[in-house]
Formats: C-alpha cells, structure tokens, sequence
C-alpha cells in the first residue's frame, strides 16, 4: 500500500469494516432463519430480527461515515461513484435482510413443511451468493485481484435462486395452502429471492470496476 | 522601471495561462488543492527559469539587438497580443508573440538575424507533433504496465496522484525553462539586466500569475483533460512536459497550450477517442499567424509613432 493520506486509510478501513458486517448480516440470517424454520417459534423470530437489526444498525452507521469522508473530503476521485454505489445498493441487501424478519412477525408467517427445506435451500445459495460477493469486493478493492469469471459466479448463483424461486411459488399455488397464505408465502419468498437480485446488481457494477482498471 | 511593470504583466499572463497545462489535472480531480498546486508550480517554474533557461535566452536574444525602449515596446507588445487573443478565447503562445515584436523592433534597425528564425518557427510547428509523438510512444508501455500491475483503487488513486504531482512538478520546472526567455532575452538584450537576474526576474513574474490568477484556465484545462480519465491525463502531462524540456535544452521556447494539444491527440490515437476538434487546430493555426503578426503591428507602429515623436 503507497502513500495514503490519513482520509483515504480512513475510508479503506471503513469500507472494509462494512463489507465484514453485510457478510456477518447474511451468516447469521442464515443460522436464525434455519433455526425459526426448524422450530417456528416467535422468540427465535424476534431474536433473528433483533441480530439483524443490530448488525444492519451498524453498517448504516458505516456506510454514512464513509459517504461523508468520500462527499465532504471529496476523496479519490476515480473510484468515489464505484464505492458509493457498492454500499449504496449493499445497504439495501441488509435492508432486506431486516424486512425479511419483520415481514415474518408481522404478517405471522406459518412455516409449512413444504417450504420449510426449500426456503432454507434459497437462503443457503443466497448467502453463498453475498458472501462471494462480499469477497470479491475485498479482493477487487483490497487485494487488486477479481476478475470477470469470478463475478459471473455471482451472476450464476442469481440464476439459481430465480429458478428454485420459480418452482417453489409454482408449488404453493399448487398445494392446499389457504388462499391468502399463498399470498402472504409468494411475497415472503420472493423477499428473500431478491437479495440475490441486489447482489446481482452490485456484480454489475463490479464489471464495470474491472472493466475500468484497464486501460 | 515602466519596462519592468510591462514584463511584470507579461510575466503574469504567461504563468496564468499555462499554470492550467501542468498541474491542471490534479487539481481538477482534487488530488491536490488548489493553492498547494499553485505554490508548487511557482516554486518550480522560479527553479527551472533560473537553472535552465538560459539556452533559450540566448536564442530568442539573438533574434535582434535591443534598446531599453525597444525592449519596453517589445513587452507590451506581447501584453497586448496575449490580451486580444484572450479576448477571443484563443490560447495564447506568448513566446510567438514576443517573436513577432523582436522582428519588428529589429527590422526598424535593420539587424535581424534572420537565420535564427527559421529554428524558433520550425520549433512552433515542431511542437504539438513532438508532444503527439512522444505521447503516442509513452502511452503503450505505461498502460501495459498499468494492466500488468493490477493495482486495487485505492492504490492506483495514490500512485497516479503521486505521478500527477510529479509530473505537475516536472511541468512547472520546464516552463520555467522555456518560458522565462520570453521575457528574460528583452530584459537581457536590452542590457536592463544580467542573465541570472533577468532569468530570476523572469520566473519570479511568472509565479505571481500563476499564484494570483490561474485558477479560471486550470480549471477549463484540468477538465478536458480529466474527462479522459487519470492515467491518460497523466501521460498527457508527461508528454507535454518532456517536450517544454526538450525544447528548453535546444533553446527554444514554445507553447505549453500546443504541447497539450499535441500530447491529447496522441493518447487519443491509442484510446481511439476524439480527444482534440477542428476547432482546437484551428486556434493552434491562429496563434501561429496571428500572435506574432499582431505583435508584429503592435510593435511597429510603437516604432512609427516614436520616430514620429522623436522627428
């Protein structure tokens, strides 16, 4: 690492610090969500929400930091739009991730068997989605590695949960589910899908970060 | 002392003017601040006019004999042209300003030396073709190292910022020692001032329009410049700042405005982008043919109305 000045470090810690908390946020989604879909209690749902909401509290606070030092200290130029954008669209993954669980109280989500295994197999791939998107954030950012292959992986995963996604809203409308449970399920589920969808949009970007350290 | 607040004001059209050319990128990309870029530069341009600008002294200087009046006219005549060029928004090559004016003043006396006018001429041509060139030979490898390196952001941004600066350190000496003989070889030849001091005179004019007044052409210059991107507007410096030394080392002084033409339609030619106009050649055509040729009048009916004054 060359000459940084003191603002820069600053802003290189910080966005590595919020990459590290949106990578915890998707852990421990994952962990709680299995735990609430084995067990379906409230007290397990609150708990999720409450880790996550903690966490997402944590990467705002992050992420307003290191828009204030990239806006106010007008600091590396080239990058800046790239960075903002990344944290602008991975805050909305944590976003999701929070909502998911409020969704869940709110609406008392029943957990049927048939989307109890399913539901927790989107919720892996997805968090295998963030994590590798999270890491090749690093990698790019950090490390000067990443390359397009490597971001088509995120792509191809997005594509795996569109189509588990498919199915599985396929099957609730074909199960014996009331009627506005299988609302209520559709809209839940796709929640989740979409996360995959905003990690998709940030490996876009990624492309484009790649694509640009060319010349 | 009339002659020295003209090549004062000459001095500070030239450092605010061509301020923008060396360390124009990095400000506009606020990789440096503004004030820290102006410091550096009239450091700079002081050492460079001080240390290397004899050469072109001597060659400008040897266009013609001078008088203290004469070389007062020729200073205002090259105030005046920069001026009316700047009127019409046409970048100013003052060195062919004051070109024009030391023909006039010595063709009145009838000793021009006309077989060094064909050097600085050929120089002015020479200019934006050496600048493409050299642009054109340093972008391949630079960028194939670039690639190579495989740099993070963060590190990219400080590494091209330190090259930025650098360059805009290296740019501001080369001006220094190109363009201090503008105003140096009237003050010399017109036996006003010893070389070293009218070298040191010279840089130190030029640092006050770069420290007062350079902010408006710094920022339209580091614009079309960054629009390319850093790299690219660094290689753009580079090559512009190689040729201001090059010329200074052969002795003749030239324009930073048509070197950076020259340097962005090289890296244009590699990045096959539209990096100059029609109307950019066009000006550089104007300031061939206009900026002396109206310094050329300024200075001669200068002349005509002293004789007339003095009969």
């Amino acid at each position: 690492m060359l000459i940084f000045n003191k603002r820069e470090k600053l802003v290189h810690e910080l966005l590595q610090a919020y990459l590290d908390l949106i990578s915890r946020c998707s852990v421990e989604f994952h962990n709680l969500l299995l735990r609430y879909l084995d067990h379906s209690s409230s007290e397990n749902l609150e708990s999720l929400v409450n880790t996550i909401a903690t966490l997402e509290a944590r990467a705002d606070d992050q992420r307003r930091s290191i828009e204030d030092m990239l806006y106010a200290k007008a600091l590396l130029p080239e990058a800046r739009g790239d960075i903002l954008g990344l944290i602008e669209n991975a805050d909305r993954i944590a976003n999701k991730y929070e909502s998911f669980g409020y969704i869940a109280i709110c609406q008392k989500i029943h957990v049927y068997p048939l989307i109890k295994d399913r539901t927790s197999a989107i919720s892996e791939v997805t968090k295998k989605c963030v994590l590798r998107l999270m890491q090749l954030i690093n990698d790019l950012y950090f490390e000067g590695k990443g390359s397009l292959d490597e971001i088509n992986e995120i792509i191809a995963l997005e594509s795996e949960v569109d189509v588990m996604q498919f199915h599985l809203i396929s099957d609730i409308f074909s199960s014996t589910i009331p009627d506005l449970q299988k609302i209520l399920l559709r809209d839940w589920i796709n929640h989740l899908c979409s996360i995959t969808n905003l990690a998709e949009n940030i490996a876009d970007r990624l492309k484009l970060v790649v694509m640009k350290s060319t010349i | 002392m009339l002659t020295f607040v003209v090549a004062a004001f000459t001095g500070w059209t030239i450092g605010s003017n061509a301020a923008g050319n060396v360390f124009g990128p990095a400000v506009m990309s606020r990789m440096l601040r503004y004030r820290t870029a102006t410091i550096l530069c009239s450091l700079f341009v002081v050492i460079g006019a001080v240390a290397e600008s004899s050469r072109c002294i001597a060659t400008l200087g040897a266009v013609a004999s001078q008088t203290s009046f004469s070389a007062l006219l020729i200073l205002a005549a090259a105030g005046i042209t920069t001026l009316a060029m700047t009127a019409f928004g046409i970048p100013v090559p003052t060195s062919q300003a004051v070109l024009g004016a030391i023909i006039a003043a010595g063709m009145f006396r009838g000793d021009v030396q006309w077989n060094t006018v064909p050097k600085i001429v050929g120089s002015w041509i020479a200019t934006p073709i050496c600048a493409a060139l050299l642009a054109g030979l340093l972008f391949p490898p630079l960028s194939k190292l670039h690639n190579y390196l495989r740099l993070d952001p963060f590190t990219r941004h400080s590494v091209i910022r330190t090259l930025l600066i650098a360059t805009g350190i290296y740019g501001s000496y080369a001006l220094g020692a190109n363009n201090a003989a503008n105003i140096g070889a009237v003050l010399v030849r017109g036996g006003l001032l010893p070389e070293f001091e009218a070298a040191l005179l010279a840089g130190v004019v030029i640092s006050l329009g770069v420290l007062t007044y350079a902010k408006k052409v710094m920022i339209t210059v580091g614009q079309r410049l960054v629009s390319l991107d850093m790299f690219s507007a660094f290689v753009v410096v580079l090559a512009e700042s190689l040729t201001m030394h090059a010329f200074a080392m052969l002795g003749t002084p030239v324009s930073s405005s048509h070197a950076v033409v020259g340097a962005l339609l090289g890296v244009g030619m590699f990045k096959s982008v539209r990096t100059i106009n029609a109307r950019m050649v066009w000006q550089i055509g104007l300031g061939w043919v206009c900026s002396p040729a109206i310094a050329f009048a300024v200075t001669t009916l200068g002349m005509l109305s002293a004789r007339w004054w003095g009969d």
